[in-house]
C-alpha cells in the first residue's frame, strides 16, 4: 500500500511540476500585447477575408517579433459566429484589442461587446451610418456618400437619366442604396428600379430580367462579395443590357479577369491606391507571389498602425494610442486615422479595361 | 426583351438544373430508402474537379468535363461503400442515415475548400457563349445545353429503368430489397452502381452551373434543398414527378418574385413545400403510402 501511495505522489509530483513550468510566464521582450483578429476566413466574405488575412500575415510575422500575441479567429462571414468570436477573444485569451471583423453587419455584432471590456474594434468595414453610435468603432474605408462622390461627374457627363439600383441586402448595400437615393436630385437621374436583393444567390437572371424591363440607362450594384455584384453585370448582359454598369466593391483584378468581356466597361468607385511602398511590395512578392492590392495592405497598415502606436503609448488605450502615433513606413501612402475614426483615403472612379482596373476614362 | 418570355426562358432554366438534382435524388432515394442530403456536394466536386483538370492541369476542357462527371460519380460509389453500405448492414434507421449524410456533406465542402480555398471560381470561357432568342426571350448556349441534357437524362434513366435487365433489378431493389436479395439480386451492387449514377449526374449539373454562374464549395447545399423541393412537390423517387416539380419550382420562384422583393424567392419555394407536406405529402405523381 505505502508503495502504490508513493508512486502515486512520485506521479503526481511529475505531473504538477510539468503543468506547473509549462503554464509559468515565459519572459517576453517587448509590449507583450494581446491582439485579437477576426476575420472572414470562410464563407461568402472569404474572398475578402483571406485578402486581408495576407496583409495581417505580413504585419504578424513582424510584430511577434516583438513579442506580440496574436491570436486570429474565423467569423465564417456571419455575425453571430463574430460574436462568438470576439467573445473567446475578450473573455478567455483577454486580449488588449479586435482588429477586424470585415462586414459592417459584424463590426455592428462585435461592438457592444468590445465596448464592455473597454476596448475598440478596429474593423476593415466601411464607416457605416450605423457605426455613429459605436464610439469604439475605427472603420477601414470611408462612407459610401464619400466614396460614391466619385461617380457623379462620370453621371453627369454621360447623360444617365434614369438608374436601376440592385443592392445587397446588408448593411453596407443598404448604405449604398440610400446614398444613391440621396445623391439623384443633384447628379441629375431618377431611380426607376430599386430593390435589395440576397448575396450569393448565383442567379440574378430575374432581377436582370426586371432591370430590362424598367428602361434603366444605367445600373448601380452593390454587393457584399465583388464576385457576386459581377456575376449581375455578367446576367445583365447576357440578356442584353447595353447601359452603363457600376459596381460599389473592392476593385481586384483577379476577380475581373474570371468575367472576361463581361465586365469591360464597368465603373467601380470608390478606394484607388494601386502603388504601395517598395518595402511592402517586396515582401508581398515574397510570401505570396504576384502584386499586392488594396485590401491585402489595409490589413497590413491598419495592424502594424495599431499595434506599434499602443506599443509607444502604453497604458493609454488604443483610441488616444492611435490619434498621437506618427507611423513611419507604410504599405498605403499617408496610411493613419482621422478624427471621424475612419483612415485616411485616396478616392477615385475607376474602370475595367482589357480586364484591368484603370483609372476611369469617360 | 419583353419580360414575360424572358421569365419563362429564366424559370425553365432553373428548372433544368433543378430537375438534374432532382433526377439523381430520386434514383437514390428511390432504390437506398434514404434522404441523401450528402448528394449536394457531388455537384461541388464534379464542379471543382472540372476546374482542376481544365484550369490546372491544363486539359482540354471537353476532356475535363467527362472526368469531372466521373470523379463525382466515383466519389458517390465510394460514399456508399465507405459509409452507407455499413450503415446499412447495421440496419441503422433513417435519422442515422441523415445525420451521417450531413457529416459526409461538412466533410466534404471543407476538404474542397482547404484544396481550393473558399474563393469563387470561374471555369475557362471554352465552351459556347452564344446567346439566342427563343419567343422573345433570351438564353445562352451553356443554358441552353443543359436543359437539352435535363431532358436526355430523363429519357434515358426511365428508357433504362423500363428496358434493361439493370432497370428491372433497380426497381425489384426499390420496391422490396429483401425479395430481391431472396431472388438472387446482388442488392448491395444494385445499390452501389445507382450511387455511382446518381452521382455522375449530380456532378454533370455541377459541371453546368459552373459555365453558368461559377463554383464555389457550399454550392451543393442550395441545389439540394431545391432539389428536395422539387422532388417532394413532384413525388419522391419519381423520375417523371422529380422533373414536373423541378420546372414547377423554377416557374412558382421566378414568376413569384417578379411583383414583389427578390428577397422572397427562398420563403415562396420554402412555403410552397409546406403547402405540399401538408396537403399532398406524396407530391403530384407519387404512389400513395
Amino acid at each position: 500500500m505505502k508503495k502504490i501511495v508513493g508512486i502515486l505522489v512520485i506521479i503526481l509530483v511529475v505531473v504538477g511540476g510539468i503543468y506547473f513550468f509549462k503554464n509559468k510566464p515565459t519572459s517576453t521582450k517587448g509590449s507583450g500585447l494581446k491582439v485579437g483578429v477576426i476575420l472572414p476566413l470562410t464563407g461568402d466574405l472569404s474572398i475578402t477575408g483571406e485578402k486581408l488575412y495576407q496583409g495581417v500575415q505580413l504585419a504578424q510575422a513582424q510584430l511577434e517579433k516583438e513579442g506580440v500575441k496574436f491570436v486570429v479567429e474565423d467569423s465564417h462571414s456571419k455575425p453571430t459566429d463574430a460574436v462568438s468570436a470576439a467573445s473567446k477573444l475578450l473573455n478567455v485569451d483577454k486580449v488588449d484589442v479586435i482588429i477586424g471583423t470585415y462586414s459592417p453587419d459584424e463590426t455592428i455584432a462585435v461592438a457592444p461587446l468590445a465596448l464592455k471590456e473597454n476596448k475598440d474594434v478596429f474593423s476593415f468595414s466601411f464607416c457605416s451610418d450605423s457605426f455613429k453610435p459605436l464610439t469604439n468603432v475605427f472603420c477601414g474605408y470611408p462612407n459610401a456618400d464619400k466614396q460614391l462622390d466619385t461617380v457623379v461627374p462620370m453621371i453627369q457627363k454621360k447623360g444617365i437619366k434614369t438608374m436601376a439600383l440592385v443592392d445587397a441586402n446588408s448593411d453596407f448595400g443598404i448604405n449604398s442604396r440610400d446614398a444613391m437615393v440621396r445623391k439623384a436630385p443633384s447628379a441629375g437621374y431618377t431611380v426607376v428600379y430599386n430593390e435589395l436583393v440576397p448575396n450569393a444567390n448565383g442567379d440574378y437572371r430575374t432581377f436582370a430580367t426586371k432591370i430590362i424591363a424598367s428602361k434603366a440607362d444605367s445600373v448601380f450594384v452593390t454587393m457584399d462579395n465583388p464576385v457576386d455584384a459581377l456575376t449581375v453585370v455578367k446576367q445583365l448582359r447576357e440578356l442584353g443590357f447595353k447601359g452603363t454598369a457600376i459596381t460599389f466593391v473592392d476593385v481586384d483584378n483577379k476577380n475581373l479577369e474570371k468575367f472576361g468581356s463581361f465586365g469591360e466597361g464597368t465603373f467601380a468607385p470608390g478606394i484607388a491606391p494601386s502603388q504601395f511602398s517598395s518595402d511592402y511590395t517586396s515582401m508581398y512578392k515574397a510570401k505570396f507571389s504576384g502584386t499586392p492590392d488594396y485590401v491585402s495592405a489595409l490589413g497590413y497598415d491598419m495592424t502594424t498602425y495599431v499595434v506599434k502606436a499602443m506599443e509607444e503609448n502604453p497604458g493609454k488605450g488604443s483610441k488616444t494610442a492611435v490619434f498621437n502615433y506618427k507611423y513611419k513606413n507604410p504599405a498605403i501612402e499617408n496610411f493613419s486615422f482621422l478624427e471621424d475614426r475612419t483612415v485616411v483615403y485616396q478616392l477615385e472612379l475607376q474602370m475595367a479595361k482589357n480586364q484591368q482596373y484603370v483609372k476611369a476614362e469617360y | 426583351m419583353e419580360i414575360v418570355p424572358q421569365l419563362i426562358v429564366n424559370s425553365i432554366i432553373a428548372g433544368a438544373i433543378y430537375s438534374m438534382v432532382a433526377l439523381g435524388f430520386n434514383l437514390i432515394y428511390g432504390t437506398a430508402k434514404f434522404f441523401d442530403l450528402g448528394y449536394g456536394v457531388l455537384t461541388a466536386i464534379g464542379g471543382y474537379a472540372v476546374f482542376y483538370f481544365s484550369s490546372t492541369l491544363g486539359f482540354n476542357i471537353y476532356i475535363s468535363i467527362i472526368l469531372g462527371v466521373l470523379v463525382a460519380g466515383f466519389v458517390g460509389y465510394l460514399i456508399e461503400k465507405i459509409v452507407y453500405k455499413k450503415l446499412r448492414a447495421r440496419k441503422a434507421s433513417s435519422m442515422v442515415f441523415m445525420v451521417a449524410a450531413l457529416g459526409v456533406m461538412t466533410t466534404l465542402q471543407a476538404i474542397i475548400a482547404i484544396l481550393f480555398s473558399s474563393q469563387f471560381q470561374v471555369f475557362p470561357a471554352t465552351i459556347n457563349t452564344q446567346t439566342f432568342q427563343i419567343f422573345g426571350g433570351v438564353i445562352t448556349g451553356v443554358q441552353l445545353i443543359a436543359l437539352t441534357l435535363s431532358i436526355v437524362i430523363m429519357f434515358v434513366l426511365v428508357l433504362t429503368l423500363r428496358f434493361t435487365k439493370f432497370g428491372k433489378a433497380i426497381k425489384a431493389v426499390s420496391d422490396d430489397a429483401e425479395v430481391a436479395k431472396m431472388v438472387g439480386i446482388n442488392t448491395d451492387g444494385i445499390i452501389s452502381k445507382v450511387f455511382f449514377i446518381g452521382s455522375c449526374i449530380a456532378g454533370l449539373a455541377g459541371v453546368l452551373v459552373g459555365f453558368d454562374t461559377g463554383i464555389e464549395p457550399i454550392m451543393g447545399f442550395s441545389l439540394l434543398l431545391k432539389g428536395v423541393i422539387a422532388s417532394i412537390i413532384g413525388g419522391v423517387g419519381n423520375i417523371y414527378g422529380g422533373v414536373l416539380g423541378s420546372f414547377l419550382l423554377g416557374f412558382i420562384e421566378n414568376f413569384g418574385i417578379w411583383k414583389i422583393s427578390g428577397e422572397w424567392k427562398d420563403a415562396i419555394s420554402f412555403s410552397v413545400l409546406i403547402v405540399f407536406l401538408l396537403f399532398r405529402p406524396n407530391g403530384i405523381l407519387g404512389k400513395k403510402q
